[in-house]
């Protein structure tokens, strides 16, 4: 544990700060903390900020963007109870040129196994989720096409067809109601499937989306 | 009557201002933080490693020109600002020697190798993993990043270091000089972490499952995150835990945010960070900011409240006797 004072600490590194330079660091450090208050305080979204917080914010991201310093992307919270807190991952169905299919789930042995990888593959799932919900079509097609790429490129050709999964936890009581829930908090009951497409490779060999469901179209999984 | 507060107050806090930020400092403390700092940094670097290619070539999940185009950067009417080093490499080949060169820069900043440039070094690094591709950001980048700039400003690798053993072997016995950039690197970081604390505790707040005692739950039932399984609680006779448990995490966030400023509760408040973390890196999976969050409690140290209390010696005590001058405590 560090001690306040070391018995072989010396003099100071400077000859003290004089009053003008207190002034300009005093300047600085004022700014700097304002800033940093504003993109701290931000993290609950949007529709937690009024319209100055939310002009305080365009103006600091001047630095607090390139710095890295924003924090309304990541979930400190932990938890708020919506659905795009839940547990989200792809399911990917391939089928490789001579017809044979198998399936995989990213993040998973495929794809995703790496030390952090899981955390950023669910993430990618979130997303596509909450934007299919939304009913943006170009990101989910975006992401969905990335990880289709991989998988066709792994087959040598073929097509994959993706899906995002969201699976809602598990409740305490397995039984509310008269409603029976699985004692497996992976079943298939908890699931729902929020986003479909197939990535496949057209006649000019290019990778193709074509999305086959999004949300609206699935019954909710109660 | 009321100009006279209003002269008193702004001496009072000039002071005050001038006393928390102006003061030189020991570099001890930020060479500790380094070590942390440094020990999570190139565990969140080295996360990279095993997919950087599947995910950051061209080809791969998130190649350049998609990462633009989800971030509105492709859009030039829109205002991004995110920048990464690794926007220059396209192949595999060009990403793993970046990828090498971060992971030097990072072992360097941890060891205290060349500090003050590695730690240069090293900050560009972490900044780069952390905005090439910003919608993959966790909880551990908004956090790490500031503080490796904080660490920037200050020697820390004063103490602790292989800058400090190679200044010994050279039979340099120069005393470490006080740094004020020290004092204030670790007072950013000690503002910077206590923002942290009552941001985490009042978001909660906005959120109905942190009132009704079920968010821990929540978080245990989820089974892909978890890295323990601590579903037995919901029996009958263990669901308080898990009710207390929850009200107890937003408590203690916000109470360290406020109580770490004084200095009798910082030993007490790092050890229950210590389980407060464990405790929740178990449950989210997030166990390095877990890790990170715990070594910064270092920051707050020095703990001389550990010091036991001595007994003014016989020349103290006459020192106190004696009247002090008119002007003593101007």
């Amino acid at each position: 544990m560090p001690a306040n004072q070391s018995p072989n600490v010396g003099p100071t590194d400077e000859q003290g700060l004089s009053p003008t330079t207190r002034s300009i660091f005093s300047l600085l450090l004022f700014v700097y903390l304002f800033g940093m208050w504003v993109v701290v305080s931000s993290s609950l979204g949007g529709a937690y900020s009024s319209q100055l917080h939310e002009k305080l914010l365009n103006l600091f991201q001047l630095y607090t963007e390139p710095l890295n310093l924003e924090v309304r992307a990541s979930p400190y919270n932990l938890y708020s109870g919506t659905p795009a807190d839940y547990e989200h991952f792809f399911r990917v169905e391939v089928t490789n040129p001579a017809g044979e299919v198998q399936t995989y789930t990213v993040p998973g042995p495929e794809l995703g196994s790496g030390l952090k990888d899981p955390y950023r593959y669910e993430r990618l799932a979130k997303i596509v989720g909450v934007q299919a919900e939304v009913d943006d079509a170009t990101i989910p097609a975006e992401i969905s096409k990335g990880i289709g790429q991989y998988f066709l490129r792994q087959a040598g050709g073929g097509k994959v067809l993706i899906e995002c999964v969201r699976r809602r936890p598990q409740p305490m009581e397995l039984e509310i109601e008269g409603q029976q829930f699985a004692a497996d908090p992976r079943d298939a009951s908890y699931e729902n499937v929020l986003y479909r497409a197939t990535v496949l490779v057209d006649s000019e060999g290019a990778f193709q989306v074509i999305k086959e469901m999004a949300t609206e179209h699935v019954a909710p999984v109660e | 009557m009321v100009g006279a507060y209003f002269n008193r107050l702004c001496e009072s806090v000039t002071n005050g201002w001038d006393r928390f930020w102006f003061r030189p400092d020991s570099p001890q403390t930020v060479s500790v933080v380094r070590i942390v700092v440094g020990a999570v940094a190139l565990i969140y670097a080295l996360s990279f490693t095993s997919e950087l290619a599947i995910w950051f070539s061209d080809g791969g999940v998130l190649p350049i020109d998609r990462t633009y185009r989800l971030t509105g950067a492709d859009d030039p009417s829109a205002a991004v600002r995110y920048w990464s080093l690794f926007y220059l490499a396209h192949t595999p080949l060009h990403l793993y020697v970046l990828h090498a060169i971060g992971l030097l820069s990072i072992v360097a900043f941890l060891t205290g190798f060349q500090t003050r440039i590695s730690t240069i070094v090293a900050t560009i690094f972490v900044l780069s993993y952390a905005e090439r591709a910003p919608m993959l950001t966790g909880l551990i980048e908004p956090l790490l990043c500031p503080v490796m700039l904080y660490l920037c400003l200050a020697p820390c690798g004063a103490y602790y270091s292989v800058d400090a053993w190679l200044r010994r072997r050279k039979g340099d016995t120069q005393p470490i000089a006080l740094s004020y950039a020290a004092n204030i690197a670790i007072r950013l970081i000690q503002i910077h972490v206590s923002a942290f604390y009552l941001m985490m505790g009042l978001s909660k707040l906005g959120g109905m499952v942190w009132w009704n005692g079920e968010a821990m739950w929540w978080m245990i039932a989820q089974p892909d995150t978890r890295l323990i399984d601590l579903t037995f609680l919901r029996d009958k006779n263990l669901r308080l835990f898990v009710f207390g448990w929850t009200h107890l995490v937003v408590f203690f966030e916000l109470a360290f945010g406020l109580l770490i400023w004084f200095k009798i509760w910082r030993p007490l408040l790092t050890v229950l960070a210590t389980l407060h973390w464990l405790g929740l890196g178990l449950v989210t999976g997030h166990w390095e900011f877990a890790i990170l969050m715990i070594g910064l409690s270092l920051a707050f140290a020095p703990w001389e409240v550990l010091t036991p209390a001595t007994e003014p010696d016989e020349a103290t005590a006459k020192t106190q006797s004696t009247p002090k001058p008119a002007q003593a405590g101007v």
